[in-house]
């Protein structure tokens, strides 16, 4: 139990591992909403986004006595959907990725800062689609998801020096875009 | 168009450095660096409730199926009450027929334990995990048998030849597991066979019987 009463993620996987399925239900609601923005920055695509995650934690369930430290179920899910995403990218042809996710128009009646923020949002989201994807998912884990390197290490399968190379390359490719614009 | 960020102004970003750690004339690169990560949209994206009720309808359907529903009743623990109404004499006479089946269980010669396994009670085994690990200062052996329990069973090492052996008694059943090399790094045995554990890691198997260990 945490401070506020929550079970912790390893009370969690041992009930739902001696037959309480129900309690998969806290598995989703504690952490559907990281998971979604992850898939949706990964993908482009709400839609998308939701089956990807939706089969991540039905994966993550069925394995879910694999799961070799029920402490950081976090980064295990993430590790999971990161690789649903993967699969959903490669069944794509390079590059097509929709871009119904992007931020909304600002409203013209909005004051000059919120413009200005809403018109560098939707640069940002459409320069990280056009980004390779090992690249994006980098930037999204470390600065959208504020994950550490020690953590995406351990989603990614990759070296530290080598996350943080294609960090460095997909704000320099962001910077690049957000230059020529200005 | 600059040519990319200063190094500091790099590690500034991954977090190692504030922008007050900066020397003055990198400030300025700085705020910009960081007013472009700050772009990125973190925003929390609209929650569908199809995605929840998607997973549980599957969740629900993989639980309930016959299969599973056998496994868990197998392997569930469970308390049994047992009430007997019994005659003194019959106690009597129970205490002594036990006591014959132990004398006559003892007076049989012991049986040399396999250096592999041999067995520990009616259900379960004495499994012996070896890895050689020269340098480790520290090994433990976890999986799905101690709920992935990475201090539960430590390796000793034998001498000072690199190898660390540990002998567990695990009940009669399939397991995965992995050797935790100096607490963080995972290595699979070498010398069993290996699965995908469905996320690009390779989890050990073990099937344990009554009559040993068994290649799955």
């Amino acid at each position: 139990m945490d401070v506020n009463g929550a079970p912790s993620d390893a009370e969690i996987v041992a009930r739902v591992l001696a037959g309480d399925t129900e309690a998969f239900g806290f598995v989703i609601r504690r952490y559907e909403a990281g998971l979604l923005r992850f898939a949706t920055r990964m993908l482009g695509s709400r839609d998308a986004a939701a089956d990807a995650v939706a089969e991540g934690l039905v994966r993550a369930y069925r394995h879910l006595a694999s799961c070799r430290d029920p402490e950081r179920l976090r980064t295990w899910l993430y590790r999971i959907v990161t690789n649903r995403c993967k699969s959903h990218l490669a069944r794509r042809s390079v590059g097509d990725v929709p871009l119904d996710e992007a931020p909304p128009l600002a409203d013209p009646s909005d004051g000059e800062a919120t413009l200005e923020r809403a018109e560098q949002l939707a640069l940002v989201q459409r320069a990280l689609t056009g980004l390779s994807p090992d690249k994006r998912e980098a930037f999204v884990l470390k600065h959208v998801e504020g994950l550490s390197y020690e953590e995406m290490a351990a989603i990614t399968g990759e070296r530290i020096p080598t996350l943080k190379m294609r960090v460095h390359r997909a704000r320099e490719a962001l910077l690049k875009v957000l230059e020529e614009h200005t | 168009m600059m040519a990319g960020y200063h190094p500091l102004v790099k590690q500034m970003l991954d977090g190692e450095l504030s922008l007050a750690d900066l020397p003055p004339e990198l400030r300025g690169e700085g705020e910009e660096a960081l007013r472009l990560v700050q772009a990125a949209d973190r925003a929390p994206v609209a929650l569908s409730p199809a995605v929840e009720d998607r997973v549980m309808a599957l969740v629900r359907g993989h639980a309930a199926s016959p299969a599973r529903r056998a496994w868990r009743w197998l392997h569930a623990p469970r308390e049994l009450e047992l009430r007997l109404r019994v005659r003194p004499w019959a106690v009597w006479g129970g205490a002594l027929a036990a006591a014959a089946v132990l004398a006559l269980l003892l007076s049989r010669p012991a049986r040399t334990p396999n250096s592999e396994t041999r067995v520990a009670s009616r259900d379960s085994v004495f499994v012996r995990f070896v890895l050689y690990a020269p340098g480790a200062r520290r090994v433990a052996v976890a999986g799905t048998f101690n709920q992935w329990d990475r201090s539960a069973a430590p390796l000793v090492p034998a001498g000072t030849s690199g190898v660390w052996t540990t002998t567990l008694a695990l009940p009669v059943g399939q397991y995965q597991y992995g050797f935790v090399v100096d607490g963080e790094r995972w290595v699979a045995d070498p010398a069993a066979p290996a699965v995908d554990d469905g996320f690009g890691r390779r989890n050990s198997l073990v099937a344990v019987t009554a009559h040993g260990t068994h290649v799955l």
